[in-house]
C-alpha cells in the first residue's frame, strides 16, 4: 500500500483513560465496513480511536469490503474472520437504498416519467427501468443482510454488533431480519461498544436487540463525551490494512454531534439527538493535520448535521475556523451550512480558512412553510448571511436545495421560492447559484412522518423499506394538483437542460405561475444589486 | 503480492528514485500541463476519450485512447462534495477536464504531484486486463481558488509504456 510520508506528525501514544475502566473481556474486535460506494468510514475511524484509548490491550482490525470486488466479498470476509478470530464482530451499515432519488440519479426522472408523463411509451420505459432499479436496491439490501449472517456463521462464538447511519434509521425493520443475539446500535456507538467489550449490560444505551422472539430497546441518557477525543491516525493505519484506498480523497470530519433544530423531515435529530456536543477545536485541527500530512487529504467535509447549529454554536465554529486558518493548511472544506447565522466576521473566517462550494438547504421561499416545517431560521437572515459572504470575498458556488410542494404549498408560496432563488442570484450572480429541486422524502422517526400518519396520508403500519410503486409514490411526497404541475415542469426541464434541471424547473414554474405580485410581509424582497 | 510504492512526492522526496524510471515515462509523468495534448503529439493524432463506469457519483473514469494503440491512459477524477450541476456536467463531458473547468472557474493550479508504481489500475477501479501488472501512475490536485480541488489520478497503461520505454536519453 502507498503511504504518504508523515512530515511532522508524531505517533500519538495511546492515552489510557484515567477513570478506572473495567477490564475488557473481549480481546479482539473486527470492524467490518459493509460494501458501499467509496466513502471513507468516518464512524469506524472514531470508534477505533475511542476503543483503543479506553482499552489499548484490545486488538483491533478493520475490514473494508468496499474495496473488495463483488465476487470476492464473501471469501474475503471468511479469510479475515479465519485469520483474525474475533471476539466481537462490529458491522457498520451506512446505506439502505430505499427509493430516495435525487438529482444526479436517474431514478427521480424515471419515477416522475412513470407517474406523470402523458406519453404511454415513456411511462412504459420508465416502468421497466424502475423495476430494474427496485431489483438493484433490494439486491443490495439483501446482500448486506447475507454478509452479516455469514459473519455470524463463521464466528459463532463472537458477539455481533450492527450500527451505522442507515441501520440507525431502519433498525426496527432490520433487526427482525437478523438472528437473535445481534446487538443493534442506534446512533453513536462509542459507549455501547465499550460496554460490550467490558462484558457489561447495554440496556442503558441506545441499542435494539431480539430475545425470545421479542424486540427490546435500550434507553440512553445524554451523549458520548466527545469534547476531548484526540485522533490517532497512525494507530488507525496500523489496524486498517486498506487505508491507502482513501489517500488523496475527501475525508469527513465530525466537529460536533447533535442538532437543536427540529426540522420536521430531518433524521439527524433522531440519530444524534437535539443536544449538541462539541469536540475540542484543537483536536479537530490536529486530526485534519494528520490526514493532510499522512494521506495528502486536501478536501474535507464537516460531517455535522449543521456546521452552525444555532447561536450557541457560533463561538465554537469561530474558534475552529480561526484554528484552521492559522494552521496554514491549504485545504478546501465544506459541509451543511445555514447562512442565516453568518456574520461578517464569520464570513471572513470562512473564506480565509478555505471554504469551498456551499450547499444550503433553503427548502422553501415561504417563511410560513419554513415555520410549519420547524426549520428554525428566517429567510431574510439567510439572505443577509449570503451578502456577508459575498462582501468577505467568497468566490465559490452556492447550491440551494429546495423541497417543493411541502404541506401548505400554494401557487403563491411557489412564487416566493422563485423569488428567494432570484434574491440569492442577485447577490452572487446567476452563474454561481444552482437551485436543486428535491421533494420531502418521508422518512421514519421524523415529525413529518408522524404528521402524515395523523392526517391519514400514511398508514400507521406502513413499511418504510418497502418498494412497491404505491408506497414509493407516497414517500416521494408530491401530492395534489401542484404536484402534477411541478412534475410536468421537471419533465420539461429534464428534456430541456438535463444537467441543470433546478434552473430549468425554476424557469418553467415562473412561466406557468407568473411573477410574484407584491411581496408578502413575511417573504423576501429581491435586494437591489449593489 | 506486489505492493504500491510512492516513487516521488512533490516537495517531499523522490529525486533519487526518479532516476530508476525510464526517461520517456519520467517525462510524461512529470508534465505540468495537458497530458491529452502531449499524447496527441506522441500519437500524431487526436486522443479519443472513452467514458467508463465510475466508482461513485463524484468521480469520472475515462480511457484516453490513441489511434492504433487503444487505451493508453486510464484517468480517474474525483470532485469534492457538494457537486454542483456545473461540476457534474464537466464530469460527464468527454472533453479534457482541465480546460472545461478553467473556462468556468478561472485559472487552475496543479499541486501535490505524487508518482507511484502500483499493481493494476488502482483499488476501486478494477480493470482485469491490467490487474497483475505494475503500472506507473501519478496523482495531482487541480486547484481553482477557492475550490473545487479536483484530484486526478492517471495510470499509464502497458501500450503506452511499451512506446515510452523506447525513448532514450543521449
Amino acid at each position: 500500500m502507498a503511504t504518504f510520508s508523515p512530515l511532522s506528525t508524531e505517533h500519538i501514544s495511546p492515552v489510557t483513560i484515567s477513570t478506572a475502566s473495567p477490564p475488557s473481556v473481549l480481546k479482539k474486535v473486527l470492524f467490518v465496513w459493509l460494501p458501499v460506494s467509496p466513502i471513507f468510514p468516518v464512524g469506524i475511524g472514531y470508534l477505533v480511536n475511542w476503543l483503543h484509548r479506553h482499552h489499548p490491550e484490545v486488538t483491533i482490525s478493520v475490514l473494508d469490503l468496499t474495496q473488495v470486488p463483488e465476487k470476492d466479498v464473501k471469501r474475503e470476509l471468511a479469510r479475515k474472520i479465519g485469520d483474525f478470530q474475533p471476539d466481537l464482530l462490529a458491522f457498520s451499515w451506512r446505506d439502505v437504498q430505499i427509493f430516495a432519488p435525487h438529482e444526479g440519479d436517474n431514478s427521480l426522472r424515471r419515477a416522475f416519467e412513470f407517474y406523470y408523463s402523458p406519453n404511454p411509451l415513456v411511462r412504459a420505459r420508465a416502468a421497466l427501468d424502475g423495476i430494474r432499479m427496485v431489483w438493484k436496491y433490494k439486491n443490495e439490501f439483501n446482500k448486506k443482510l447475507r454478509l452479516i449472517k455469514e459473519g455470524i456463521r463463521l464466528a459463532p462464538q463472537s458477539r455481533v454488533m450492527v450500527g451505522g447511519g442507515a441501520f440507525s434509521v431502519f433498525a426496527d425493520q432490520i433487526i427482525k431480519l437478523l438472528p437473535e443475539g445481534v446487538i443493534g446500535v442506534v446512533g453513536e456507538g462509542e459507549d455501547a461498544i465499550i460496554k460490550v467489550v467490558e462484558g457489561r449490560p447495554v440496556d442503558d444505551d441506545r441499542v435494539i436487540y431480539r430475545k425470545n422472539g421479542k424486540t427490546f430497546r435500550g434507553k440512553k441518557e445524554g451523549g458520548v463525551a466527545i469534547r476531548s477525543a484526540p485522533y490517532d491516525l497512525p494507530y488507525l493505519e496500523s489496524v486498517f490494512e486498506g487505508h491507502a484506498f482513501y489517500h488523496r480523497t475527501m475525508v469527513g470530519i465530525q466537529t460536533k454531534r447533535g442538532c437543536p433544530y427540529g426540522c420536521s423531515f430531518c433524521l439527524y435529530t433522531y440519530i444524534e439527538g437535539k443536544r449538541v456536543y462539541y469536540r475540542d477545536p484543537e483536536d479537530i485541527v490536529n486530526e485534519m493535520r494528520q490526514y493532510y500530512d499522512r494521506w495528502g487529504i486536501r478536501n474535507f467535509w464537516f460531517a455535522d448535521a449543521q456546521f452552525i447549529p444555532g447561536v450557541k454554536a457560533i463561538p465554537e465554529a469561530m474558534d475552529l475556523l480561526k484554528a484552521l486558518r492559522d494552521s496554514g493548511m491549504k485545504i478546501s472544506w465544506s459541509g451543511y451550512i445555514r447562512t442565516s447565522l453568518i456574520s461578517p466576521e464569520m464570513a471572513r473566517l470562512m473564506v480565509e480558512s478555505g471554504m469551498g462550494d456551499l450547499e444550503v438547504s433553503v427548502t422553501s421561499g415561504s417563511q410560513e412553510i419554513l415555520d410549519s416545517l420547524r426549520m428554525g431560521f428566517r429567510l431574510d437572515q439567510l439572505v443577509e448571511g449570503c451578502r456577508n459572504l459575498r462582501d468577505a470575498g467568497y468566490k465559490g458556488n452556492i447550491i440551494l436545495n429546495y423541497s417543493l410542494n411541502a404541506p401548505g404549498e400554494t401557487e403563491e408560496t411557489l412564487r416566493e421560492s422563485i423569488r428567494s432563488y432570484e434574491a440569492i442570484c442577485s447577490i452572487f450572480g446567476e452563474d454561481r447559484v444552482y437551485p436543486m429541486v428535491f421533494f420531502l422524502a418521508v422518512q421514519p422517526h421524523t415529525g413529518f412522518e408522524k404528521r402524515l400518519m395523523r392526517e391519514g396520508y400514511l398508514e400507521e403500519d406502513y413499511n418504510p423499506i418497502t418498494l412497491n410503486p404505491v408506497t414509493i409514490r407516497k414517500l416521494l411526497y408530491n401530492p395534489g394538483h401542484l404536484g402534477k404541475m411541478i412534475a410536468r415542469a421537471c419533465l420539461l426541464a429534464w428534456d430541456e437542460e438535463p444537467m441543470k434541471i433546478g434552473r430549468a424547473v425554476m424557469r418553467e414554474l415562473a412561466s406557468v405561475l407568473g411573477r410574484p405580485s407584491t411581496p408578502r410581509s413575511s417573504s423576501l424582497e429581491v435586494p437591489s444589486p449593489s | 503480492m506486489n505492493r504500491e510504492t510512492v516513487v516521488y512526492q512533490e516537495g517531499v522526496s523522490g529525486w533519487e528514485s526518479l532516476k530508476g524510471v525510464p526517461p520517456g515515462i519520467r517525462l510524461l509523468l512529470g508534465i505540468d500541463g495537458s497530458l491529452t495534448r502531449a499524447l496527441e503529439f506522441l500519437g500524431c493524432g487526436p486522443v479519443s476519450v472513452e467514458i467508463l463506469s465510475p466508482p461513485s457519483s463524484e468521480t469520472r473514469l475515462v480511457y484516453l485512447c490513441l489511434s492504433g494503440l487503444g487505451p493508453v491512459v486510464q484517468a480517474l477524477t474525483q470532485i469534492p462534495s457538494p457537486v454542483s450541476p456545473e461540476d457534474r456536467e464537466i464530469l460527464m463531458d468527454t472533453r479534457p477536464i482541465g480546460p472545461a473547468l478553467s473556462k468556468n472557474r478561472g485559472p487552475l493550479r496543479r499541486e501535490g504531484l505524487t508518482i507511484l508504481r502500483s499493481p493494476g489500475t488502482g483499488q476501486g477501479v478494477p480493470d482485469f486486463r491490467w490487474e497483475r501488472t505494475l503500472l506507473w501512475n501519478r496523482i495531482y490536485d487541480l486547484v481553482v481558488s477557492p475550490g473545487p480541488r479536483l484530484t486526478i489520478r492517471e495510470w499509464f497503461l502497458p501500450p503506452l509504456e511499451d512506446v515510452l520505454e523506447g525513448v532514450r536519453l543521449p
